[in-house]
C-alpha cells in the first residue's frame, strides 16, 4: 500500500471536482481558487507522474489546438484505486480529529 | 511570443520531455498565454514563465535521476545494466583494457604525486592558528637566506618582544642519549627543551604533563616527556609509564607526560629532557654559542617580515655592536620551513601529473568516442524501439562508471606501490615529510579525480546517445556528418602533442639511465657484497684511552672469532654516507712542487681489518695491525688520492707527517690504499689520512664484518658479541654494505624510476592517442573506404592510407619531441660524469621506438579498414 502525501491528495480532489475537465492548468487554478495556494509547476508535475505512477489517475490526450503551440491537453481521470485511496486517507483524517472540533474550529 | 531566454528553456524543456509528456510545456504555453491577454506587462511574463519553466526542468531532472535509479526497482535495473555494460566491455577487451590501464597510470600518477605534495604543504599542520607559529633565527646580513641556531643570550634578547605573543619555545639541537630499558640499549635523540615549547605550539599532552617552571632550574631538571613513538616502542604503550623513572645515559629521569603522535618539534625527536640553563649561559662572552632551535607566536596582524624587522631593531638597541658587525633576525613561518627548497619541484610534478591527466582524459574521449561511434547504430536501434534518451545516456554512463571504477583500482594500486617505493628509498628528502600513506584526503583525491575523469570522458559519448537519431540512423546512410574539420584538426594536434612528448621524455629517460648504469658500474674501489655493517656508541665519557684500546682490541677479536667471519674491522664512517671529518695535516718534509698552504684530508680512524674486510687493495707499503696500538709510534695510512696530491714524486711510505687529529706527536706513513668516494660513486673521495683507533680511540665506531655467507645472518652474533663486551652500548644502523652503496643511489634511482614511470605512461597515451584518432577516421569513414574497394581499390592502398596517417602524426610529433630533447638537453651539457647530453643514440633510439609504437597503434585500425565490406557498404548506399 502506498499512502498518498497532502498534495497528492488535494490534486485527487480536485481532479473529482472538474471531472471531465481535469488537467494540469485547471487543476492547479482550482487548487488555488479554493484554498489559496499557488502550487509551483514543478511540484503539480512530480505529483501528477507520482500519481499516474500509483495507478490513482489515468490519463488521455485531447485534441491538438493551436492555441497551446499545438500541444494536446493531457486530461486525467481518478481511477478506481485513486478513490478507495482518498476515501481511506480522508477518513483516516477524520477520524483523527474527531473530538478536537473545537480546537481545530477556525474562528 | 516569448523571448531570447524563454525559448531557450521550451527548448531544453522540449528535448528533456518524454513525447508523452509534452503536454506540460502546453500547460506552460496556456498559462502564459492567459497572461499576455490579461494584459500582464511583457517583461514580467517573461519573468514568470522563467521561473514557472526552470520549476518544471528541475522538476523533471530530478524525476528523471529518481526514475533512472528506480523506475525498475534500483537493483533489478541497475544490475541489468551492469551486466549490459560488463557485455559491452568485454566485446571489446582491447580496448576497454587500454582506457583502463590508461585511467590506472594517471589516477596512480596524479594520486601519488598529491600525496607527495600533501604531506609537503598542502595538509595543514596540527596545531591552532598554524599560520601564525614562527621560527625564529639568528640571520646574518652577507648572507640573508642563512639561518643560525640561537644562543641563550639571543633567546632572552628575543623573549617578551612586541611581535611576538608571549615567550620563545626552544630546544637544544643535536642531542642524543643512551636509554637502558629492556635488553638492549637503546641511541634516542632526546633534546632538552623549555617548558615554553609546547604551550607555544598549543599542543597537548597525551598523558601527564609536560615541564613546568620548577624543571627549568639546574637540578631539577631531570623529567622527561617521550615521544609517542617511543611510548610505544619502548614502553609498550603503558599507561602507568608516568612517574617511573628510566636512565638516560646512567642518569635517573623522572617520566612525566607523553607527547602526541603528531605534531611535536622537533621532528625525529624520541624524547624531551627539561632544559635548565645556569646563570653562566648569560655571561657577556656567550652570544656566540649557538644551539637552541627556538619557535614563536606572531601577534595578530604581525607579518614575519615585520617581526624580522622588529626584532633586528631590539637586538640593536641592546647590544649596538652586534648588529654592527652584521647579526640579524630571521623569522620563517612553520609552513615556510616545511614547503623548504622542495616546493617548486613538487609544484612542478603536480602540474606534469596534471597534463598527463588531461592527455590521457582526452585519450579516453577519443577512444570512447570511437566506440561511440560503432555503437551509433545499436543506440539508434534502441531509440527506435521506443527507448527514451535517458536509459541510453544511463548504460553509456555505467560502462564509463565500470571504466572508471577499474581506473581508480588500479590507480590506487598504482599509487600505493609508488608511495610504498619513496619511503622506503629512505631519501633525506622523503623522510622529513614524515609518513607517505593513502590516508582518507589521499583516498579522497583518487575519488574525486576518477569521478570527474569519468565524467569529462563520459560527458561526449552520452551527449552522442542523446542525439542518436533513430531516423538517420536506420538510413544508416547519414555518414554522420557532423564531424567537423576543426575537432578532427585538433585531435591531430593532441596527438602529435602526446607523440613530442613521449619522445622528449624517452630521450630522457635514455640519457638518465645510460648515466645512472655506467654509475653504478663504477668501481667504487671496495667491495660491498658480503659484507656487515652495524653502528656502537661507548657511554659518554669512559673507555679513554688505553681502557679504549683494551676495548676495541677485545671486541675486533670476539667479532673475528665468530662463525662464518672472515675479516672483522671498524671505521668512523662508512664510505658513500656523505659524513666526514675533515682537518689539517702537517707535511714535515713536504716535496717542493707542493704548494698547497693549507694540505689536508678526511680524517679516517678505523679498527684494523678495515681495509681487508672491505676489499680495499692496500697498493703501497702495509695496513694497520694489532701492534700499532698507544704503545707504539704513530703510524697513518693514506689514499691514493692523497698521496699523489702530497707526495706526486715519490712514495709517501716512511714519510713523516703531523696529523693533529691522531696526536702531537709526528705519525709516519706506512701503506697506500685504493681510493674510495666519501659522498656519491659519481665523485671521488677528497683524499683520507686514516688511523688506528688502538692509537686513538673513538666514541662512535660502525663495525664492518666479511662473510662468505649471507651477512644479514651475521647480525645477531654481532650483538651478542657487543652485549658480551659491555651491556651498555646500544647498536643502530644494522644494514649490508650493498644496502649502503643502495641507498647512496637512491637519489639518482628514484628520479630515474619517475622518469620512466612518466616515460611509459606517455608512450602509452600516445599510442592510445594514436589508435584513437586512427580508429575514429576508420569508423567515419567505413562507407568511403567501402565504395572505393569496391571501385577497385586494393587492400593494400586503404592499409597504406591508415598507416600513413600514423607515420605522420608520428613524423611530426616525434621531430617535435628530438627537437625539444634536444633544446633541454643545451640547457644542461654535461649530465654527470659519465654521459654527455649531446650523445645521439637515446635521441635517435625515443625517435625510433615512437615509429615502433606508432605502427603497433594503428595496426588494428588498418585491419579493421582492409575488413570493411564492399558488397555491405553498396547495399546500405
Amino acid at each position: 500500500m502506498s499512502a498518498i502525501g497532502e498534495l497528492e491528495s488535494l490534486i485527487l480532489l480536485a481532479a473529482l471536482r472538474l471531472g471531465a475537465v481535469a488537467y494540469g492548468v485547471s487543476i492547479r487554478d482550482e487548487i488555488e481558487s479554493r484554498t489559496g495556494r499557488r502550487l509551483t509547476r514543478g511540484a503539480i508535475y512530480t505529483a501528477l507522474r507520482r500519481l499516474e505512477a500509483k495507478g490513482f489517475l489515468v490519463g488521455r490526450l485531447g485534441e491538438s489546438t493551436p492555441a497551446r503551440g499545438g500541444r494536446a491537453k493531457r486530461f486525467l481521470t481518478v481511477t478506481e484505486a485513486g478513490l478507495k485511496e482518498l476515501r481511506s486517507s480522508t477518513r483516516d483524517l477524520d477520524r483523527m480529529r474527531a473530538g478536537l472540533d473545537d480546537l481545530l474550529a477556525e474562528t | 511570443m516569448a523571448g531570447m531566454p524563454s525559448s531557450l528553456l521550451r527548448g531544453l524543456l522540449r528535448t528533456l520531455l518524454g513525447p508523452d509528456e509534452q503536454h506540460a510545456l502546453g500547460d506552460l504555453d496556456e498559462e502564459l498565454e492567459r497572461r499576455v491577454q490579461r494584459g500582464a506587462r511583457r517583461a514580467l511574463a517573461e519573468l514568470w514563465y522563467g521561473r514557472e519553466a526552470a520549476s518544471l526542468v528541475v522538476a523533471v531532472l530530478v524525476g528523471r535521476l529518481v526514475g533512472v535509479l528506480s523506475e525498475e526497482g534500483i537493483v533489478s535495473g541497475l544490475g541489468r545494466d551492469v551486466r549490459h555494460a560488463v557485455r559491452a566491455l568485454s566485446r571489446e577487451v582491447g580496448v576497454s583494457l587500454v582506457v583502463a590501464v590508461t585511467l590506472a597510470a594517471a589516477i596512480g600518477a596524479t594520486t601519488a604525486i598529491f600525496a607527495v605534495a600533501d604531506a609537503a604543504f598542502l595538509r595543514p599542520l596540527p596545531y591552532p592558528h598554524a599560520d601564525r607559529l614562527v621560527r625564529v633565527y639568528s640571520g646574518s646580513r652577507e648572507a640573508p637566506q642563512a639561518a643560525f641556531a640561537l644562543s641563550p643570550l639571543d633567546v632572552r634578547d628575543i623573549r617578551g618582544a612586541d611581535a611576538l605573543v608571549e615567550d620563545v619555545g626552544v630546544w637544544t639541537l643535536g642531542e642524543t642519549v643512551h636509554l637502558t630499558e629492556g635488553d638492549e640499549p637503546r641511541r634516542l635523540e632526546a633534546p632538552r627543551a623549555s617548558a615554553s615549547l609546547f604551550r607555544i605550539l598549543g599542543v597537548e599532552p597525551a598523558l601527564g604533563r609536560f615541564f613546568v617552571p620548577e624543571e627549568e632550574v639546574p637540578g631539577g631538571d631531570d623529567a622527561v616527556v617521550l615521544s609517542w613513538g617511543l611510548w610505544t616502542s619502548a614502553f609498550g604503550a603503558d599507561r602507568e609509564v608516568v612517574g617511573r623513572s628510566v636512565r638516560l645515559d646512567g642518569r635517573g629521569y623522572r617520566v612525566v607526560g607523553v607527547a602526541p603522535p603528531a605534531g611535536a618539534l622537533p621532528r625525529g625527536a624520541e624524547a624531551w629532557r627539561a632544559l635548565a640553563l645556569g646563570p653562566e649561559w648569560y655571561d657577556a662572552g656567550r652570544w656566540g654559542w649557538q644551539f637552541l632551535g627556538g619557535v614563536a607566536r606572531l601577534r595578530p596582524g604581525s607579518t614575519p617580515e615585520a617581526a624580522a624587522r622588529s626584532l633586528t631593531g631590539r637586538l640593536a638597541e641592546a647590544v649596538p655592536q652586534r648588529v654592527e658587525r652584521g647579526q640579524t633576525r630571521v623569522v620563517r613561518t612553520l609552513y615556510e620551513e616545511r614547503v623548504g627548497t622542495s616546493g617548486p619541484a613538487v609544484v612542478l610534478l603536480l602540474v606534469a601529473v596534471g597534463l598527463v591527466l588531461a592527455m590521457a582524459c582526452a585519450n579516453v574521449v577519443g577512444v570512447m568516442l570511437a566506440r561511440a561511434e560503432r555503437r551509433t547504430r545499436e543506440l539508434g536501434l534502441r531509440r527506435a524501439l521506443g527507448s527514451g534518451p535517458w536509459p541510453l545516456v544511463r548504460i553509456v554512463l555505467i560502462e564509463g562508471g565500470l571504466l572508471g571504477v577499474l581506473g581508480c583500482l588500479g590507480g590506487l594500486g598504482l599509487a600505493r606501490f609508488g608511495l610504498a617505493a619513496l619511503t622506503s628509498a629512505d631519501l633525506e628528502a622523503m623522510r622529513a615529510l614524515g609518513s607517505l600513506s593513502m590516508d582518507p584526503r589521499v583516498l579522497g583525491f583518487a575519488f574525486v579525480v576518477t569521478a570527474s575523469t569519468v565524467l569529462a570522458f563520459g560527458a561526449a559519448p552520452a551527449l552522442r546517445a542523446l542525439r542518436a537519431d533513430p531516423q538517420v540512423v536506420l538510413r544508416e546512410s547519414g555518414l554522420r556528418a557532423g564531424v567537423s574539420r576543426r575537432s578532427a584538426r585538433l585531435r591531430d594536434g593532441l596527438v602529435v602533442g602526446q607523440v613530442a612528448l613521449a619522445c622528449t621524455l624517452l630521450a630522457a629517460v635514455g640519457l638518465a639511465s645510460t648515466a645512472f648504469f655506467r654509475l653504478v658500474d663504477r668501481d667504487p674501489g671496495f667491495r660491498a657484497e658480503g659484507v656487515l655493517t652495524a653502528a656502537i656508541e661507548l657511554p659518554a665519557g669512559e673507555y679513554q684511552g688505553a681502557e679504549g684500546v683494551a676495548f676495541y682490541r677485545a671486541l675486533i677479536a670476539r667479532l673475528s672469532a665468530l662463525p662464518g667471519v672472515t675479516d672483522a674491522g671498524g671505521v668512523q664512517f662508512l664510505p658513500l654516507t656523505g659524513r666526514n671529518w675533515s682537518a689539517s695535516i702537517e707535511l714535515v718534509d713536504p716535496d717542493p712542487s707542493v704548494t698547497d698552504p693549507d694540505p689536508g684530508g678526511n680524517m679516517r680512524p678505523v679498527a684494523p681489518g678495515y681495509f681487508s674486510t672491505l676489499g680495499i687493495p692496500v697498493l703501497e707499503g702495509r695496513a694497520f695491525t694489532d701492534a700499532d696500538d698507544d704503545a707504539s709510534a704513530p703510524v697513518v695510512v693514506v689514499d691514493r688520492t692523497l698521496a699523489r696530491r702530497y707526495w706526486p714524486e715519490g712514495s709517501p711510505v716512511g714519510r713523516p707527517v703531523h696529523v693533529g687529529a691522531l696526536s702531537g706527536a709526528t705519525a709516519t706513513v706506512v701503506g697506500v690504499v685504493e681510493s674510495v668516494p666519501d659522498e656519491s660513486l659519481a665523485r671521488p673521495g677528497n683524499g683520507h689520512v686514516y688511523f688506528s683507533v688502538l692509537q686513538r680511540p673513538m666514541r662512535r665506531m660502525i663495525l664492518v664484518l666479511r662473510t662468505d655467507g649471507e651477512p644479514s645472518a651475521l647480525a645477531p652474533g654481532v650483538r651478542a658479541a657487543v652485549r658480551e663486551a659491555d651491556p651498555r652500548i646500544p647498536i643502530t644502523q644494522v644494514s649490508t654494505l650493498e644496502a649502503v652503496v643502495t641507498r647512496s643511489v637512491a637519489g639518482p634511482r628514484i628520479a630515474l624510476v619517475l622518469l620512466i614511470a612518466f616515460g611509459a605512461v606517455a608512450v602509452l597515451l600516445a599510442a592510445v592517442g594514436i589508435y584513437g584518432v586512427l580508429a575514429y577516421a576508420v569508423a567515419q569513414r567505413r562507407g568511403e573506404i567501402g565504395t572505393r574497394m569496391a571501385l577497385g581499390a586494393a587492400p593494400a592502398v586503404v592499409l597504406r592510407s591508415v598507416v600513413g596517417r600514423a607515420m605522420r602524426l608520428w613524423g611530426v610529433g616525434a621531430l617535435l619531441g628530438v627537437l625539444g630533447a634536444l633544446a633541454a638537453a643545451g640547457l644542461m651539457p654535461r649530465l654527470t660524469e659519465e654521459v654527455h647530453a649531446g650523445e645521439p643514440l637515446p635521441y635517435v633510439a625515443a625517435f625510433a621506438a615512437l615509429a615502433a609504437v606508432a605502427l603497433l597503434a594503428a595496426l588494428l585500425p588498418a585491419l579493421r579498414a582492409t575488413a570493411v565490406d564492399p558488397a555491405e557498404t553498396l547495399r546500405v548506399e
